[in-house]
């Protein structure tokens, strides 16, 4: 039996001063709280919409309504959506350059880094400021290759109009699950981006979501399109300030990965510990595609969130890297899901958890391989760290195999710091606390490389060690 | 009370069918029996002796399948067979039940207590068949400190026949149980385990050995929840999937808090062997404790190439080839039935079937 009497790794609290500023509450529009048709009708109305999207609005109220609640999961018991505002109206409509958004929502996205970011090492940023987005820039070398990337309202009645409607909802229907109704029915702002084939665009582009409302609800739109050959680095970041009242994100993504394209989409998500994060991404690939998600989960408290890729083409592959941690008051169930309907399709998921503080994580999954799947690959491997007896931490992944020319592995650990490790590196010189922070800081080391860099340095602040003993 | 059978300790989405067993392969609704008959008639061997009575505190021990079916099968059972270990078990007491047209429902309640430094090891074997016939059994261990028992089951049952087998160990201080399962006929096949590793240093041993065909459905939900300190689960499954059959593995190894210093192990192989047969595994571990190492893992899929191009460079043909690897996965199992006769029986099986799968192949 290993000697577990070792002292334990301190992992600290984020320092949140900058998401948990809190601006005046000073809506251009503000929507009773609740969800009805009245409602529903009115938010169409204010956006100007086509008929199509008022009635697929109703339509998804209608799903709403029908669809209980999920019966797995964290409990949702106290996530009372008469109490929600779903659509809050900055004093802004949006801009294309900073100078032209109000001086105190423009504070808020420079506090957070967003125009420096842009300046320095993003070819195109989306800012969204409660339910509108409030600035949309690309910059004109990747707009002259035929990119573009804008906001989703303005592509809903622009020349892409029919691209929209073709896409819109199609790969995460609102009859998915309640909350995929929910966004259906009350969806605003989000991003389009379209990547047409051949082109590659080389440094990555950013929208930011920022929900200053307390009580309300955020309900954005992601909808990506990468044509044949093409190549996208999006990344999605996330915050608000914290309130004593609930606050809800029901997003949803839907990527179209076309033949032999390849797009990473990175996220990393820092709500408030008041928020519900119940969002739903989702992604198609074509034949020789590629989806890979980069994933960090550090806020809400409470979250939903699995990522599914849908591998329909011959060699399509994804790749899911993500890292979750829970403190005190969050129960983050996270994951990702992946289907395999075609021949030689490969995917490898890789995920890391830490659970502290009374934080409860969980890892869920789910790996789908259909007869038609012959010669795919999948591999799963989920590790997860417990920092104390008061949190919890649980892996729940299913694999679901129907063909016998596949090849699935999957393997997850709870564990400590293996002795033997540390031994081997306290006998090239080491000190053992040495031995253990190193040992520890790899933990999260894979996940890390894989972010943008101010987001992995935001992480490394995140895991303060102080290696007086081992983790566990 | 909740009527579902093998229910995932934690439900994950209802999509993927496997918080509980299938509606489909639930047991007939059949009145409980009458009579209590004993199921075995020979001389025990010395250290184990029958009680006439269920042992106190034996009847809350609960099995992996869900309450309800264990209420359903204690209250129910036509046999009950009550089993005291003392000392060292000079030999196995080995249990054989036989489905047939005039006996088409058995429903068995087992109960082993063994004393604080018992040993003694119990073989079921279930065979027969008969039509919509159902093999129910309830098996009840208390393994008192520093206590061994050993649970072989094999199940041999016809394809027009279920079968449900439930066990829940309450495993003290210092003792160990071991459950080894060969699990072969049925139409649907039903198992469900529960280790209550209570004591400090307590142990759990499972392995399961499966081989479906046709259009048999498999249903599994084995559970190690860990309680004391210091406890160790290990368990082990290996299958192989032809036909048209299904096969749910739910393996479930919970550390409570408590449960400071253990350490759980679970694995599975599965051999795909035909396009039509379906596989859901859903291995779970559940932490409520930091000190504790926790570690599954799965493999999936189909005879490895370069296994089977080794073995025919010596000198085997390739269905001998395959049988030697089907053969080594079982290994676990086999050794562990001491009885030649049931052990070639099984191996015949094995070769039987995968000569079944080439010729429909």
């Amino acid at each position: 039996m290993k000697d577990f009497k070792q002292e334990k790794t301190r992992v600290d609290q984020a320092d949140r001063t900058i998401y948990d500023v809190k601006d005046r509450l000073d809506p251009a529009f503000l929507m009773d709280s609740g969800i009805t048709p009245e409602i529903v009708n009115q938010i169409s109305r204010e956006k100007n919409e086509p008929e199509w999207m008022r009635l697929f609005r109703l339509k998804s109220l209608k799903l709403y309504n029908e669809i209980p609640l999920p019966t797995w999961g964290p409990s949702l018991d106290e996530l009372n959506m008469d109490q929600i505002v779903t659509y809050v109206r900055p004093k802004s409509t949006m801009k294309a350059k900073w100078s032209d958004v109000p001086d105190d929502i423009k504070e808020t996205f420079e506090r957070l880094g967003i125009p420096k970011a842009e300046r320095k090492s993003l070819a195109g940023v989306g800012a969204q400021y409660d339910s509108e987005v409030v600035y949309h820039n690309v910059r004109a070398e990747v707009a002259s290759k035929g990119v573009v990337y804008t906001d989703i309202e303005s592509a809903l009645t622009g020349p892409y109009s029919e691209m929209i409607r073709k896409h819109f909802m199609k790969l995460v229907p609102p009859s998915d699950h309640k909350f995929a109704a929910l966004h259906g029915a009350v969806w605003s702002g989000g991003s389009f981006v379209y990547v047409p084939a051949g082109v590659t665009v080389e440094i990555p582009l950013q929208s930011y979501f920022r929900l200053n409302a307390p009580g309300a609800g955020q309900f954005e739109h992601t909808l990506i399109i990468v044509e044949e050959g093409a190549y996208l680095h999006f990344i999605e970041g996330c915050s608000a300030p914290r309130y004593y009242v609930a606050n809800l994100h029901a997003g949803c993504v839907e990527l179209y990965v076309g033949k032999n394209a390849r797009l990473r989409y990175s996220t990393i998500e820092n709500w408030s510990k008041n928020m519900y994060n119940l969002n739903t991404k989702r992604a198609s690939v074509e034949e020789g595609g590629t989806v890979e998600w980069i994933s960090g989960s550090f806020g809400s408290h409470i979250s939903y969130l699995y990522p599914m890729s849908i591998l329909k083409g011959k060699k399509a592959r994804m790749e899911f890297t993500g890292i979750t941690f829970a403190g005190e008051g969050q129960n983050l169930d996270t994951g990702a899901k992946v289907l395999h309907a075609a021949p030689d399709t490969t995917s490898h998921i890789s995920t890391k958890s830490i659970s502290r503080d009374g934080g409860n994580s969980t890892f869920r999954s789910v790996v789908t391989v259909t007869e038609k799947a012959e010669g795919s690959k999948s591999a799963v491997s989920c590790e997860s760290l417990m920092l104390d007896s008061i949190s919890r931490s649980d892996t729940i992944p299913v694999m679901d195999i129907s063909c016998n020319q596949a090849d699935i592995g999957h393997e997850a650990k709870i564990g400590r710091i293996s002795e033997s490790a540390i031994f081997y590196l306290m006998s090239r010189g080491l000190s053992e606390d040495d031995a253990r922070a190193l040992i520890v800081g790899g933990f999260a080391e894979p996940i890390a490389k894989e972010l943008p860099l101010e987001y992995a340095v935001e992480m490394n602040n995140l895991i303060h060690l102080e290696m007086k003993g081992s983790i566990g | 009370m909740n009527t579902q059978i093998n229910r995932l300790p934690v439900p994950t989405w209802n999509r993927t069918g496997v918080n509980w067993l299938d509606q489909k392969a639930l047991p007939p609704d059949r009145e409980y029996l009458q009579g209590r008959h004993l199921p075995y008639d020979g001389i025990l061997p010395h250290g184990i002796t029958l009680m006439d009575h269920l042992p106190a505190g034996v009847a809350e021990i609960k099995s992996g399948m869900g309450e309800w079916l264990d209420e359903f099968i204690r209250k129910g059972a036509d046999k009950t067979c009550y089993l005291l270990g003392e000392g060292i078990a000079s030999e196995p007491v080995i249990i054989t039940q036989n489905l047939d047209p005039a006996q088409p429902v058995i429903r068995t309640h087992y109960a082993i207590k063994a004393k604080p430094g018992s040993n003694l090891t119990v073989v079921q074997i279930n065979r027969g068949d008969a039509k919509d016939g159902v093999v129910e059994n309830l098996t009840q261990i208390d393994a008192q400190a520093d206590s061994f028992v050993r649970l072989i089951s094999i199940q041999l049952l016809g394809k027009n026949s279920q079968s449900f087998d439930a066990v829940g160990a309450r495993i003290g201080k210092g003792a160990k149980v071991e459950l080894i399962r060969a699990v072969f006929g049925g139409k649907t096949a039903a198992c469900g385990s529960m280790a209550h590793l209570e004591g400090q240093g307590g142990g759990y041993q499972q392995d399961t050995a499966y081989f479906t065909d046709e259009d048999q459905i498999f249903d599994f939900n084995d559970i190690a929840s860990h309680i004391g300190r210091e406890t160790v689960s290990e368990m082990h499954t290996a299958g192989v999937l032809s036909g048209r059959s299904s096969k749910i593995l739910r393996g479930t190894i919970d550390f409570k808090a408590g449960s400071a210093h253990s350490v759980g192990h679970e694995n599975e192989t599965v051999l795909l062997l035909s396009p039509r047969a379906r596989n859901r595994t859903v291995p779970l571990i559940l932490c409520g404790e930091e000190a504790v190492e926790g570690q599954h893992a799965a493999t999936l899929g189909r005879f490895d190439e370069k296994q089977l191009y080794y073995l025919c460079s010596r000198g085997l043909s390739l269905m001998e080839a395959k049988r030697m690897l089907v053969e080594a996965r079982f290994m676990p199992v086999l050794n562990k039935i001491t009885q030649d006769d049931l052990r070639q029986e099984i191996l015949t099986i094995i070769e039987r079937r995968l000569d079944e799968h080439e010729i429909n192949s």
